[in-house]
């Protein structure tokens, strides 16, 4: 008997394919095409503690092997989520992983500070909230919002030791393929507690409108994803994974059942899908059962087996 | 189930693509198309396109479309007995009216692509197509209304459609093409709800413009917030809520810079 079973800080999972912040909504598009009954986890789209309206302007373009985009963290704010999104989000039979990002300290705390309290309420209704916090400190996307607290690390440990004194919830931080120094930022994480790192969130990438003069995003620059970033987000989650010994969640540019084995075997405990769900609407449920069928022929009984095997 | 029937070039540039198999969708929705090389890679296109519904049957469904970029020109060389994948019908379609009262239809190049189904729906509409350079697509619109004189053909680089048309004598009007189009369409349509043109005889008291958008698409089914136009109800997302909008919601100016 095979099994793909993880566990991401106390949280199990029935698979290591969770699909990532973004590019999966609140999971409700996705009804029609994937069980989330196949899939370990669903990041939701990034909250911050306000409304917001996200980037004007075009807000993707396409190039060669990837995608760039500027969607600028478009969301409903923590309250509508808790009020409207995740009552939905909680009759998935996945694990719910709230990703939450925010312009400064106090909103990132006030944030988790929330998403903590209503969990915690909900279970003592004996009902269920979010089973995991993915702190975004790496969105390229927003001036203020992200990405500036995940370039150096002293920054990030003050965002991470602030959001871990006001929750109780299993604390995952999504790192910036952008950091000053990626292993000393993982090692900061698990040091200030943190249960696991998430890697990459998009590489802060550009593009020219030549006939117009001027860069294709409103922004200047956007966020890079899809198979173009996977050999470097590879090497990057190898990197962590040497240096922490808690659980890292590897991402960037997963196409293909062997894209994620090669995480696994990198030393990821798990993986998270983005970009390639726009490509297959269908590629959750269908990595699944894959990885399943290439476990079977590999005779590999346990992911233990095989990860972190590369030195 | 998506193999490809015929994929015939009607003017330079400008091709329809049939495909085999039954197929859902109403006029001004619209599907996502790749070719399907067998292994669904990491190679370039990564993102399918965009592409309205030209033509659908019991047994096949049809898109009308331009050589734009790589992506297209791709979709061109496919040949007959070729497969895509297509993910549809998504977006929300030009409104099924009960009562249109008088009814045009206005397409600009490759805008005429959703008219076809649009005028098999409302065969009384009378229709308006301009275009600059080579004509395409005409000929099955005249089959599809009520009387081919209805049909109104502008070939020009230089002329606005509106010295075809005026919207103001209209009810109901469905449009479909470039951003710059569509715009002098609705202030012409505005100015005309403004200044009660229609007070003059046989006008309507109010027209009502919708117009179907277009912007860069990654998902196609709302999740990815990569679509959204803003309009006075905050955003929305032009695959699940448009890709048609009353003309007096949008922010031309968003519409326009992309
Ligand atoms: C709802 C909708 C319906 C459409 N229906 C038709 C149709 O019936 N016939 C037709 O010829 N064209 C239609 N288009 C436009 C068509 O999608 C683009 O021409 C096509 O995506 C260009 O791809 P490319 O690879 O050839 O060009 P490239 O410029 O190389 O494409 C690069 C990227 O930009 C995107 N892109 C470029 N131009 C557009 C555009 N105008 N709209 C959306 N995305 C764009 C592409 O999808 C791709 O991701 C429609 C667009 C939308 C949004
Ligand atoms: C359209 C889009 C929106 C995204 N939004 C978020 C977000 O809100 N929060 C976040 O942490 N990551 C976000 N990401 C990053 C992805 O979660 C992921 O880290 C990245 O795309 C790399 O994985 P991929 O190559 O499989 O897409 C977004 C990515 C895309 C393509
Ligand atoms: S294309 Fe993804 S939300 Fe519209």
């Amino acid at each position: 008997m095979t099994s793909l079973q993880c566990n991401i800080g106390g949280v199990p999972l029935r698979n290591p394919v969770i699909m990532a912040s973004g590019t999966y909504g609140f999971g409700r598009e996705y009804a029609a095409y994937v069980d989330a009954g196949t899939l370990g986890g669903i990041s939701c789209k990034g909250l911050t503690l306000h409304p917001r309206s996200g980037n004007p302007g075009c807000r993707v373009q396409e190039t060669a092997s990837g995608m760039m985009n500027s969607v600028g963290l478009e969301n409903p704010g923590v309250a509508a989520f808790l009020e409207k999104e995740l009552p939905y989000m909680a009759t998935l039979d996945t694990a719910i992983i709230a990703n939450l990002g925010g312009s400064n300290a106090e909103e990132y705390v006030e944030g988790a500070r929330m998403l903590s309290v209503h969990t915690r309420q909900q279970r003592q209704q004996g009902s269920r909230g979010i089973d995991m916090l993915e702190l975004n400190i790496s969105c390229p996307n927003v001036r203020e919002g992200g990405i500036q607290f995940g370039i150096q690390t002293d920054t990030a440990r003050s965002i991470v030791r602030q959001v871990r004194s006001v929750t109780d919830l299993p604390l995952m931080v999504k790192l910036s393929p952008g950091a000053q120094d990626l292993v000393e930022m993982a090692v900061m994480c698990e040091q200030e507690g943190a249960e696991a790192v998430s890697l990459v969130n998009t590489f802060s990438a550009m593009k020219i409108d030549i006939y117009r003069r001027r860069s294709a995003f409103h922004n200047t620059y956007a966020g890079l994803s899809g198979p173009a970033i996977k050999p470097i987000a590879l090497r990057m989650v190898h990197q962590v994974a040497r240096a922490v010994s808690i659980p890292v969640i590897g991402m960037g540019g997963i196409s293909s059942v062997e894209d994620m084995i090669e995480f696994i075997m990198a030393g990821a405990e798990a993986v998270q899908v983005g970009t390639y769900n726009f490509v297959n609407l269908r590629v959750g449920t269908e990595l699944v059962e894959g990885l399943q069928m290439w476990m079977q022929q590999q005779r590999v009984e346990s992911l233990e087996e095989i990860r972190s095997i590369i030195g | 189930m998506t193999r490809i029937i015929s994929n015939e070039q009607i003017a330079p540039d400008v091709f329809v693509m049939k495909i085999a198999g039954s197929y859902k969708g109403r006029m001004g929705q619209f599907y996502m198309l790749r070719a399907d090389d067998g292994y669904r890679g990491d190679s370039y296109p990564l993102l399918s396109r965009p592409l309205s519904i030209h033509d659908r049957g019991d047994d096949y469904i049809a898109f009308l479309y331009r050589v734009h970029g790589r992506g297209t020109a791709i979709l061109s060389r496919m040949t007959a007995g070729q497969q895509v994948l297509l993910e549809g019908p998504f977006g929300n379609g030009f409104p099924v009216l009960d009562d249109p009262g008088r009814i045009a239809l206005v397409g600009g190049g490759m805008g005429t692509a959703p008219l076809l189904l649009a005028a098999r729906h409302y065969a009384q509409a009378d229709i308006y197509l301009g275009f600059s350079g080579d004509t395409f697509g005409v000929e099955s619109l005249r089959q599809a209304v009520e009387s081919d004189t209805r049909v109104k053909v502008m070939n020009s680089r230089y002329k606005s459609i509106l010295e075809l048309l005026e919207p103001g004598w209209y009810d109901t009007i469905l449009a479909c093409g470039p951003a710059g189009m569509l715009k002098a369409l609705a202030e012409c349509t505005a100015a005309a709800n403004e200044a009660a043109l229609h007070d003059g005889e046989g006008y309507p008291a109010s027209t009502h413009l919708y117009i179907s958008t277009e912007k860069h698409m990654a998902c196609g089914i709302g999740a990815c917030l990569t679509c959204t136009v803003q309009t006075t109800s905050g955003n929305r997302r032009t695959c699940v809520e448009g890709p048609v909008f009353a003309a007096e919601e949008v922010d031309w100016n968003d519409l326009t810079t992309v």
